[in-house]
């Protein structure tokens, strides 16, 4: 043996007698579940911390409402987007997202609609075939209906008509056009009452159905939709060319063509055509929007066409031009009707004409403005929305525009915060990758802390 | 018949009761104070309680390498908190060359890392590699810190010339 081992050895006999706690077992057992405990707990906080992370990368942030603000039935978004690029795949079959403040068609072709309480986006898949993607959200946001096509197994040729969707519950009800002949209807108008209550449609007889959509006969059919109950009226064949549909609260629908305003009080009278005079909508052929007046006293009209300004058609066939502001719009634009926010008061999109937009943007906007058939002096023009994105079939719940008279708290629009349209691949895949890395830092931290006990 | 709790705790019992000495008598090397070596151990038995399932070597490696860890850790506390002025891990030099003390009293005089190289090596018989592996250092430390121990045992304890000639 080395002599130091030696020493040691000696030195080794000096130590004092061992006195083991009695309790050395317990105490040991103790701590080993305080162990378990302390480890169950990490494990929880930081699963429950990767999932947050992913949660936070993935999914739309919660909204907060800025204080001061009200939005206690919802509000209409401050900003529109449009659904990234990158975005693919069916929408959700759901349809039931509750209140929505806008749906639009994406420059994708998505479906989208706007939660009014909370400014979400849903990417939505109606469950119709349509020819025309024609969509309309209810003036209350609580309803959405667009034109469907259908062909029953069985059956000899397609039907189109309505369909009205209940955005609380998601339920579907459809109801099939009917035209003048017998024959299925090409829709390409419909519009709701300030109400909500009544849907008016119009459109072309069809001749025949073929690969490539209807054969539209010459003359056209209106109708009228009770929401409530689900009952269709119609009303007539159009006497004249089919344009632009509205309806009052009194469920009187109007159609609006080149030169001609038509308006039908029920199904018995029949609709009373009755010519515009002269060439009011200067030389430009009137959209698929109209927009009428709770009392039917007015139809704001869409052209498709740039013009110096927005028509308004009274019952009395007389045409107000609601003239454009110079400043704003130098060559003018189109304005499209979407609905009427007050008794005097149009919601509408406006484009500027191309290069030509104020502040030299060629973005739509969406703006308040006063029917010209009230004085001049009460007229006014408050912009909503501005730099609208490149998507079609714009709608909005026209209910959610506050009161101007200066009775509401609430501003004309909320800023949301986020608008979160469907992440982009990319980023879901970041999130994704980041959660995987706070459980990999998880383990290697549980691991670590094992060892050092173990 | 006995749960499998119950049995743990019987030879849990019977572990401390047989090496218990053993292992205060290698705490005593470390420390060279009494009280300061059953701390140790008792702090080392308690570990080994706890982790009594988990332990995949002999309870008695296990222990060992907790009071090694234990020693130290602690030693580097003390440090820290009573001489922060000067590296205590430095080589001291000897207040009185002629003076001759007992092993003992030049242990005492080592540092924890040279004292725990030293008691790894020449009381456990424990190779360079596994002394590294017990206190977490490298090869080349174990080396080195023994290599100093030794240099100053030579000079703290000349009369000890002989017992520590050799080079580890």
């Amino acid at each position: 043996m080395n002599p130091l081992e030696t020493a040691l050895e000696e030195l080794s006999h000096d130590a004092p007698r061992p006195t083991p706690h009695p309790e050395l077992w317990d105490r040991g057992r103790r701590l080993r579940r305080r162990d378990r405990l302390v480890s169950s707990t990490l494990v929880l906080v930081l699963v429950l911390l990767a999932g947050g992370l992913a949660t936070l990368v993935t999914a739309r942030p919660a909204v907060v409402a800025p204080a001061g603000e009200v939005v206690p039935d919802g509000a209409i978004p401050s900003r529109i987007v449009d659904v990234p690029p990158s975005v693919t795949g069916a929408g959700s079959r759901d349809l039931a997202v509750g209140r929505a403040s806008v749906a639009f068609i994406s420059s994708g072709a998505h479906t989208v609609l706007v939660s009014a309480t909370d400014g979400s986006y849903h990417r939505v898949e109606l469950p119709d075939r349509t020819w025309s993607r024609t969509l309309r959200l209810s003036p209350d946001g609580t309803h959405l209906t667009y034109v469907f096509t259908d062909r029953p197994d069985g059956a000899a040729d397609t039907v189109a008509g309505v369909a009205v969707v209940d955005l609380a519950s998601g339920d579907v009800d459809r109801v099939t056009a009917i035209g003048g002949r017998g024959t299925s209807v090409d829709i390409t108008s419909i519009g709701w009452s300030p109400d909500s209550r009544w849907l008016a449609w119009s459109g072309y007889d069809v001749v025949s159905w073929g690969d490539a959509g209807p054969v539209r006969d010459t003359s056209g059919t209106v109708g009228v939709v009770d929401t409530d109950t689900m009952e269709q009226s119609t009303l007539g064949d159009l006497p004249g060319a089919v344009g632009a549909t509205g309806v009052s609260d009194d469920g009187v629908a109007t159609v609006v063509s080149r030169d001609t305003l038509v308006t039908f009080h029920s199904a018995s009278s029949g609709g009373k055509a009755e010519p515009l005079e002269g060439d009011v909508f200067a030389g430009g052929e009137v959209s698929d929007r109209a927009v009428t007046s709770s009392d039917g006293s007015v139809t704001a009209v869409g052209l498709t066409v740039m013009a110096d300004a927005a028509p308004f058609v009274t019952e009395d066939r007389d045409v107000l031009q609601r003239t454009l502001a110079e400043d704003l719009y130098p060559r003018g634009g189109r304005v499209t009707p979407l609905g009427w926010a007050a008794p005097s008061l149009v919601l509408a999109m406006v484009e500027p004409r191309p290069g030509s937009g104020a502040y030299g943007g060629d973005a739509a906007s969406l703006v308040l403005m006063t029917s010209p058939d009230r004085p001049d002096v009460e007229w006014t023009y408050r912009y909503l929305v501005r730099d609208l994105p490149d998507i079609a079939e714009v709608s909005v719940a026209v209910d959610l525009v506050p009161d101007l008279d200066g009775t509401s708290s609430q501003p004309l629009t909320h800023d949301f915060g986020s608008y979160d349209v469907g992440l982009p691949a990319g980023v879901r895949w970041g999130g994704t990758a980041l959660a995987a890395l706070g459980v990999l830092l998880a383990a290697y931290l549980l691991w670590r802390r094992e060892r050092r006990l173990g | 018949m006995r749960g499998s709790g119950e049995r743990d705790r019987a030879a849990f019992d019977e572990f401390v009761a047989a090496r218990s000495g053993a292992l205060l008598r290698t705490a005593w090397l470390l420390t060279g104070d009494h009280h300061l070596a059953e701390d140790l151990v008792q702090h080392a038995l308690m570990q080994v309680a706890r982790h009594w399932e988990r332990i995949d070597t002999s309870p008695e490696a296990y222990a060992r390498r907790t009071m090694h860890h234990q020693h130290i850790s602690l030693w580097r506390r003390r440090r820290i908190t009573e001489t922060t002025w000067e590296g205590y891990d430095a080589a001291q030099p000897a207040a009185d060359p002629d003076l001759r003390l007992s092993v003992t009293e030049a242990l005492a005089r080592l540092t924890a890392k040279q004292r725990a190289v030293l008691v790894l090596r020449f009381f456990e018989d424990l190779t360079e590699a596994q002394a590294a592996a017990v206190l977490g250092v490298t090869v080349g430390t174990v080396k080195s810190s023994t290599r100093q121990a030794l240099g100053r045992l030579r000079v703290l304890a000349p009369e000890l010339a002989e017992l520590v000639g050799v080079e580890s």
